[in-house]
């Protein structure tokens, strides 16, 4: 399978592209990278992280899940997770950098805080006693991996490139390609 | 206790109501009570599950957490939780829905439920009572908050993130009891509850001054 885009993001700076049925994007990284997706033509059905947690009755994402749709419908198919077995995707959070969301997303549709689905944060690693009680537990892996999700239908992806302060591998740059 | 309102809330259907900052909402059920709040004064201010999650650092919420809104805003204490102790409320599922439950049956998922795979399956469920309960205010659908579940205890292991849907729920109706932190639009459904071990039940919602 051959790239047709390849970009690539430093640290804080956000992406958006569209992504057709079938089409792999592929996320190559090593610090935390917040990620959402649309309908291409209907920004109204959008990723939702409680959707998608429920229809793999799993916390955290990884191969063979499906991210779900607000109104229930598959929007993409998690085929590849370089980090299994080194941490944990997260879909508890809301945005790391939340302005830096809204300034991609707004190359192509202008939103406000209150109305941005929360996303799938990768490389989170957010750590949950079995009490509940939420850990943050920064572990990004040593060198970049590969994140790859299959669009089941076109979609507007977007990420954005949010290290934290915590992680020791913070401030790496991110290569996002479209296959 | 000044009874504001006192309303018997039919299984499978959705109730909402405003609330004034101060006011006390009781919800007294033995059934999964799906849950949302919305700013009386700003629409655009929902009840947001992974802000109240974070705020207090835990999946879990009961006696002393706070509800807050996308916006990172207060709006809702927990004053009394009766389930405490027995079960857990949930912040990990959305709303069930007439779309979730076809495609689960469609899928051969309905076994997840624990009552089998011919169980017959709602045409409706809480996504649609609660747009029904936040008529008054009209919230598109797609703005429709993922709620607070009330009674809603869910098997999950911490390690794996396996999420199983759980059968234990009061056996007679108990009651949590949620403070306004501001003036509130508020909306409940009473879910279809397809884990329940006789499935959706009536609620009672309730809103007093102390």
């Amino acid at each position: 399978m051959s790239a047709t885009t390849q970009t690539t993001l430093r640290p804080h700076e956000g992406w958006t592209g569209e992504v057709k049925t079938g089409q792999v994007l592929r996320i190559t990284a090593k610090s935390m990278i917040d990620f959402n997706c649309f309908e291409k033509d209907n920004f109204k059905e959008y990723f939702d992280t409680a959707r998608t947690r429920i229809y793999n009755l799993n916390m955290y994402p990884t191969v063979n899940h499906r991210l779900f749709s607000k109104q229930n419908n598959p929007m993409m198919k998690f085929i590849k997770d370089g980090f299994s077995g080194i941490g944990l995707h997260d879909l508890q959070s809301s945005h790391g950098c939340p302005d830096l969301m809204l300034k991609t997303l707004g190359t192509v549709k202008s939103m406000t805080l209150a109305d941005l689905p929360d996303p799938m944060g990768l490389f989170r690693n957010l750590k949950i006693s079995p009490s509940g009680q939420i850990k943050p537990s920064p572990k990004g892996p040593l060198d970049p991996v590969d994140i790859e999700l299959k669009a089941e239908i076109d979609l507007v992806c977007a990420l954005t490139n949010c290290p934290s302060a915590e992680l020791s591998a913070s401030g790496a740059d991110c290569i996002v390609t479209i296959l | 206790m000044k009874i504001i309102v006192d309303d018997f809330v039919p299984a499978n259907t959705g109730w909402g109501h405003s609330m004034q900052k101060g006011q006390i909402l009781r919800i007294k059920a033995k059934t999964i009570v799906d849950f949302a709040c919305i700013n009386l004064h700003n629409l655009n201010e929902r009840f947001d599950q992974a802000r109240t999650k974070v705020y207090n650092m835990k999946i879990w919420i009961s006696t002393g957490d706070q509800l807050f809104s996308k916006l990172n805003n207060p709006m809702m204490t927990i004053v009394e939780d009766q389930f405490s102790g027995q079960g857990y409320h949930d912040l990990q599922y959305g709303t069930c829905s007439g779309p979730r439950y076809g495609r689960a049956k469609e899928e051969g998922r309905l076994n997840q439920y624990h009552h089998g795979d011919d169980i017959p399956i709602p045409d409706h469920g809480c996504w649609e009572n609660l747009i029904d309960g936040f008529s008054e205010w009209k919230i598109p659908p797609e703005l429709i908050p993922s709620p607070l579940n009330i009674f809603q205890h869910v098997d999950i292991d911490v390690e794996s993130g396996q999420i199983n849907h759980s059968p234990n729920r009061p056996s007679d109706p108990i009651y949590v009891d949620f403070q306004a932190e501001m003036d509130l639009a508020v909306a409940a459904s009473a879910c279809p509850d397809l884990a329940a071990p006789n499935f959706g039940q009536p609620i009672q919602a309730t809103i007093y001054e102390r």
